[in-house]
């Protein structure tokens, strides 16, 4: 078996969540664009947070944790 | 031709250049699922037209970026780390294509309708290859791509009927990324395409997959009123 390049598991899994995490707050803001634009709102901040800390790249940081 | 399915345990007896070329093609794949995400999230997320097509933005985003991760996890699987591509400047691509911003509203939908169909045709190119980790990812990656069009082709065609201004804003964009687009199926000569068909890595030739791609955007053009680019105007590859 080909050994596997380095924190390859940890950063599938690192990236895993934060992918789950956008999905999650996605879904929120879907689920509330007719009635809470508060929601709404909240879920777009959370979006861009999200999606800026993974195309940062610090991937040193993400495996070290 | 190479007709054996190949499971990660058995890569590591594969003949060098299969090694070679499979690592090539999932380093690029990856450096794509991660370009698109970065041509327009700066830009395009906070000035979308609305907080429904913000998140629409958003969810294309994230979905590129598990592309990525399944890429990127294969590739480490096969002992290469492509990690470093997710901060990569733009200008680094491997991809010309990527090596650019989207600002605007029409150049995101027209991104989808002509970049997103070209990222479909290069994930097809895996459907029933050799490597079956790949063949295995690519199925759960196709049906989000073709989201990604569909929303691409109908935004486009809606900015595009609405006339006027809209109207020439859908055409620059498509003036743009037509030739890119293009370009993306690679040369038409190219010898290393032949080796990525010869091992069981890809489906078409370039040239096949590109006149595919032709065939299928020059009717949703006319379909949408814009004029159809020269194809050959702005090429980077013939």
């Amino acid at each position: 078996m080909v050994e596997p390049a380095p924190n390859t598991s940890k950063l599938d899994d690192y990236l895993k969540d934060m992918i789950q995490a956008a999905y999650a707050a996605s879904n929120v803001g879907v689920a509330h664009l007719k009635d809470d634009p508060e929601a709404v709102d909240q879920a777009v901040t959370d979006l861009e947070e999200i999606l800026g800390t993974i195309m940062e790249g610090n991937v040193d940081e993400w495996v070290s944790s | 031709m190479y007709t054996e399915k190949v499971e990660l345990q058995d890569f590591e007896k594969q003949d060098p250049e299969y090694q070679d070329l499979l690592r090539r093609v999932v380093t690029i794949q990856s450096d794509c699922e991660i370009g698109g995400p970065h041509l327009y999230v700066k830009d395009v997320l906070p000035s979308a037209p609305g907080r429904g097509m913000q998140l629409v933005v958003a969810r294309t985003a994230a979905e590129e970026i598990d592309h990525f991760r399944k890429m990127a996890r294969i590739a480490g699987e096969i002992g290469t780390d492509v990690s470093h591509v997710l901060r990569w400047p733009n200008q680094k691509r491997y991809v010309e294509a990527f090596r650019t911003t989207i600002t605007n509203w029409e150049g995101f939908a027209v991104f989808g309708f002509l970049v997103d169909r070209v990222g479909k045709y290069q994930l097809d190119e895996f459907l029933d290859g050799s490597f079956q980790p790949l063949d295995r990812a690519v199925r759960t990656m196709l049906p989000e791509e073709e989201g990604h069009i569909d929303f691409g082709t109908n935004e486009a065609g809606e900015l595009a009927l609405r006339g006027g201004e809209w109207k020439e804003r859908v055409q620059r964009a498509i003036d743009y990324w037509y030739p890119k687009s293009l370009d993306m199926f690679g040369h038409s000569e190219s010898p290393r395409s032949e080796r990525f068909r010869y091992w069981g890595l890809k489906r078409r030739s370039n040239s096949q997959a590109r006149e595919e791609y032709m065939a299928e955007v020059t009717p949703l053009m006319e379909r949408m009123g814009v004029s159809i680019p020269d194809p050959v105007k702005d090429r980077l590859y013939l």
